[in-house]
């Protein structure tokens, strides 16, 4: 069992699946930090009332380090921003990327500090995977980094640790299964009718456009499906583990490992995910959450399996 | 209650109501103490695993508006989900400003008020014959189709943000 344990934690692979989350979730990163700049919001979210943003962190008592260190002005709100978008960049192109994963952390937990109330669940959840993303070597292909190395982006196609990758995989899985057990009103269940999305989608803060004719059948019939199908797979999302654990076993024996096996069936709670986070990105208006959750999806596929993909979407050698 | 009584306990409602309170107390300070060496990795990394998404679908929505008094008529200027008024909505919509109004609560501070100054500031600019911004609020009742329709709504949090406010304002 030990020795299962260690052995896990201890797997090495090709690199190119860690480089693909690295790049997704850069890419992200930096869509979030031009919007706010297209928007004309970087003095709004990232300075002091003093100086002509949101904030009263001044007046909160013990100001955050950044304000410690540099003055209320507006300057200060712009060099945040920017230091932030040159993190994000840096670890998008791989050029010292896990230097910028802890940049980008220290930053945007200061604008978390500066400015609470417009940090998002999704912000922490980036803040995590880029904490996992800088103790390892994404930066080994597809970067600026491999290529200064090798010559090649491909970089020397050395195996590395395959923890930060299977860490990635338990932050998501513990993300999905604990916001379905928090998930304690009644709509949500059968008593309250699995009535939740509807209301959800009723919600004009967040809606991207009027649904009141989902009220309507068969339309809110399929809300009450989506409901029930959403709390289900969260709960059951632990279960990737088990499929996970028969991936790593395959010679043992069993029916529903052969099964699961054959069928590929972490797929079906991955794809589940996929559908959720587009139908969430067409019909909420949530920013970045839909496609920071799907940045960390490459983190589900083996590095022997993308050209397996290509091959399967006809875009691979 | 039958359910408790029916494995033999005799306690009351309030009994398991207080029950059910010091208990949960207890776990929040007994996690609260065990976490608190954490404290610094928190505050400086912003990291987390509090995951309550929708715990609880809001049935007591608010939808903002804003409006642009010209000629002593107030104007509608931007309503969330209503296309014909969509002034500033890149800004008012994004999802970190969303945070500010939307989850403003039922005490507004100095967030929502410098909230409330660049919006007015935005459509003045937009608007040069406008001389006041009204920001406010309309909570309604949300009830699914199974239930019957509440007609509850109301106005919370108006602001009004005039130019002579934005001029001499330090």
């Amino acid at each position: 069992m030990i020795r299962y344990w260690i052995g896990i934690w201890d797997l090495k692979e090709h690199p190119r699946s860690l480089a693909a989350i690295r790049i997704c979730l850069g890419l992200v990163i930096l869509f979030d930090a031009v919007e706010v700049m297209r928007r004309g919001l970087v003095l709004s979210l990232m300075g002091v009332l003093e100086a002509g943003g949101f904030s009263s962190a001044l007046a909160r008592g013990a100001a955050p380090l950044w304000y410690q260190v540099f003055p209320a002005e507006p300057s200060s709100a712009w060099l945040l921003w920017a230091a932030i978008f040159a993190s994000g960049l840096g670890f998008t192109l791989g050029f010292f990327p896990r230097v910028c994963a802890i940049l980008f952390v220290l930053l945007s937990a200061q604008w978390n500090q500066i400015l609470p109330m417009a940090d998002r669940g999704i912000d922490t959840l980036v803040r995590n995977a880029m904490i996992i993303m800088a103790f390892s070597q994404c930066g080994r292909t597809l970067s600026i980094d491999a290529w200064r190395a090798t010559g090649t982006w491909r970089g020397d196609n050395e195996a590395v640790s395959a923890w930060p990758r299977h860490l990635v995989i338990c932050q998501l899985v513990l993300m999905y299964f604990m916001s379905g057990v928090q998930k304690f009103g009644l709509y949500w269940t059968p008593f309250g009718h699995y009535s939740a999305l509807y209301i959800i989608l009723q919600d004009y803060a967040i809606a991207r456009a009027d649904f009141s004719w989902v009220v309507r059948q068969p339309f809110y019939f399929f809300t009450q499906v989506s409901t029930a199908v959403t709390v289900l797979w969260q709960w059951s999302y632990p279960i990737v583990f088990l499929f996970f654990h028969y991936r790593l076993t395959p010679n043992r024996s069993g029916r529903f490992r052969a099964f699961a096996l054959k069928y590929h069936l972490h797929w079906v709670w991955v794809s589940i995910g996929a559908f959720f986070h587009i139908g969430i990105a067409l019909t909420l208006e949530l920013g970045i959450f839909p496609w920071a959750m799907m940045a960390l999806y490459p983190a589900f596929i083996h590095p022997t399996e993308w050209r397996w993909i290509g091959n399967k979407l006809r875009i691979g050698p | 209650m039958s359910l408790i009584h029916g494995v033999g306990l005799d306690w009351t409602r309030n009994e398991v109501k207080t029950g059910l309170i010091t208990w949960t107390h207890s776990i929040a300070d007994t996690h609260k103490s065990i976490s608190r060496p954490l404290k610094p990795f928190r505050t400086y990394l912003g990291i987390g695993q509090s995951w309550a998404l929708f715990a609880a679908p809001d049935t007591h929505p608010n939808r903002l508006e804003v409006a642009a008094r010209i000629d002593g008529n107030w104007e509608m200027v931007f309503r969330r989900i209503d296309p014909e008024h969509t002034l500033m909505k890149p800004q008012i919509s994004f999802r970190r400003v969303r945070g500010i109004h939307d989850g403003v609560g039922n005490r507004p501070g100095k967030v929502y008020r410098a909230f409330c100054d660049f919006i007015a500031a935005g459509m003045f600019d937009a608007k040069p014959g406008a001389d006041a911004v009204r920001i406010r609020m309309y909570r309604h009742h949300v009830a699914p189709p199974h239930k019957p329709p509440v007609d509850d709504v109301h106005l919370r949090h108006t602001v009004v943000v005039t130019r002579e406010d934005l001029e001499t304002r330090p």
